[in-house]
């Protein structure tokens, strides 16, 4: 089985105002194959998920370590979308697609029909001249996703992207997300401390421990084997072993 | 003080309120007094202003250096944004020049300078307004550039923009309404420096106007002028208003 992404020994340390050093992620280990879509990492709050996140995003170069991509070093980035997705207000949804449209594909004047397609992908076609400000959560989240495969990535990061959104749309975004990897062969990597959706969303569970964090558990779902109720406890009995369930460390 | 200006209701209400109790208290109240005069004597006097004080030429030239100086400070912030804020760019050492100039001197006193200086020349007002403008516009920028939402930087960042791409696309345009807003306190701003200048400079303006009104005791001429100016005030800041919220509508929340 040929790892499809590889993150070997990532170190991070965050240099204080008086010059003090904090270790955030120390000699971090793991592999995504390519048959695991949907990869979560489960970490408690504050557990260096978003810091991880910007290392895998190439926003943040300042780290120890190698980041392999099918085996080769990689300085592209991948598309992150945030917890608050950072649509453009001052855009609509076609202008929010098409800005990144034009960029990747070097100022030549996009497809008409690339960018239909982004947006019949992404549920939002008949929405094309809404703005994004004053819509939910869900909505700035699809075209934050539209975007990003605009550039044709391999790989989209998701940080904690559905705390903020109601049971009815995490949903459809996670029927939405399972779509477009199926569609587009695209990797996702979601960081989150919520059980219950890396529970419905992943392939592959990665379980990180904080201070120090390391890997602590890795659970690969079997979807013809695993029923809900079943990975949760699965998790929980790892996160109980490893002295980690807390409340106050995840949401459930 | 700029909440108070950007409740519609003060736009709406106060110059109208404000006449309704001036004619009723002066016109049919309080007879003829030394504190504000009637309405009646005021109107007659607005036509005597245009004759008596060439106000349409005074005026034409306080709304010309208000007017052409902010833009050409807004033009030219808008045309060299990414230089201004870069320390290491000539216009980036001027932008840092003319900033550090505001802090340490006081503009009113920059303008007595230039009075001094240049005291024929019409040119100074132009100048005067110019570098109001322009340290006021420079500070601004830079105070909204530092409070950005950095989701928005990373997310372009993410989608491998470059650094001026994310400069003009992005951070610019998250801080265009905050910019497009400080123009109505600004404009506010100006007015009333200049009004300052142009008294203390006399030559050409409304504030010269004003000068020789108080110069003759024309208390109905001193009075109608100021309500037109007051006038011309609001509805420049109404304008702003309009394009502000007509091409710079989005809220960043």
């Amino acid at each position: 089985m040929n790892p499809f992404l590889e993150v070997k020994n990532i170190t991070k340390y965050f240099t204080g105002e008086a010059g003090s050093k904090q270790l955030i992620l120390e000699n971090l280990n793991f592999y995504i194959s390519e048959e695991h879509n949907i990869t979560s990492i489960l970490a408690p709050f504050g557990g260096g998920k978003t810091t991880l996140l910007k290392i895998l995003s190439g926003l943040d170069t300042d780290y120890k370590g190698e980041i392999l991509l099918n085996g080769n070093k990689i300085n592209n980035k991948f598309p992150l979308i945030p917890e608050k997705p950072a649509s453009f207000p001052w855009l609509n949804v076609s202008g929010n697609i098409k800005l990144f449209l034009t960029m990747h594909e070097k100022n030549v004047k996009p497809s008409a029909i690339k960018l239909q397609e982004l947006i019949d992908l992404t549920g939002l076609t008949s929405y094309e001249d809404h703005f994004p400000h004053n819509k939910s959560y869900g909505f700035r989240f699809r075209i934050s996703l539209a975007r990003a495969l605009a550039v044709s990535p391999q790989i989209i990061l998701l940080d904690d992207p559905f705390k903020l959104m109601d049971s009815e749309t995490k949903d459809e975004i996670f029927e939405l997300i399972k779509k477009v990897a199926d569609i587009k062969k695209i990797k996702f990597i979601l960081a989150t401390s919520n059980i219950t959706e890396v529970a419905l969303l992943s392939d592959k569970i990665l379980l990180i421990k904080n201070k120090p964090v390391y890997l602590s558990g890795e659970i690969i779902i079997d979807k013809y084997k695993h029923r809900l109720e079943q990975l949760k406890d699965e998790i929980q009995e790892i996160l109980q072993k490893e002295n980690m369930i807390n409340a106050a460390n995840f949401s459930i | 003080m700029n909440n108070m200006f950007h409740s519609n209701r003060i736009y709406i209400y106060f110059l109208p309120g404000f006449l309704l109790v001036w004619i009723i208290l002066f016109e049919f109240i309080f007879p003829p007094n030394q504190f504000l005069p009637k309405p009646s004597i005021t109107l007659v006097s607005i036509i005597s202003l245009f004759r008596d004080y060439q106000f349409l030429i005074n005026m034409l030239s306080s709304i010309a250096a208000i007017y052409f100086s902010s833009i050409v400070a807004v033009l030219f912030i808008w045309i060299f944004r990414r230089y201004l804020i870069n320390n290491k760019s000539l216009i980036g050492y001027l932008a840092f020049f003319l900033e550090w100039i505001s802090w340490i001197i006081p503009e009113i006193l920059l303008g007595l300078f230039l009075i001094f200086w240049l005291p024929d020349s019409e040119l100074i007002k132009y100048i005067f307004i110019f570098f109001i403008s322009f340290t006021f516009l420079i500070n601004k920028v830079e105070k909204e550039l530092k409070s950005i939402n950095r989701e928005f930087i990373d997310a372009a960042a993410s989608l491998g923009a470059g650094k001026n791409f994310i400069f003009d696309k992005v951070c610019w345009k998250v801080i265009e309404p905050e910019l497009a807003s400080s123009l109505t306190t600004l404009h506010f701003y100006l007015w009333t420096m200049l009004i300052v200048f142009e008294f203390i400079k006399g030559g050409s303006g409304l504030g010269t106007v004003l000068r020789n009104a108080i110069l003759y005791k024309d208390l109905s001429g001193l009075f109608s002028s100021i309500l037109i100016i007051c006038l011309i005030m609001f509805i420049g800041a109404y304008i702003i208003k309009y394009f502000k919220n007509k091409f710079f509508f989005w809220s960043i929340s």
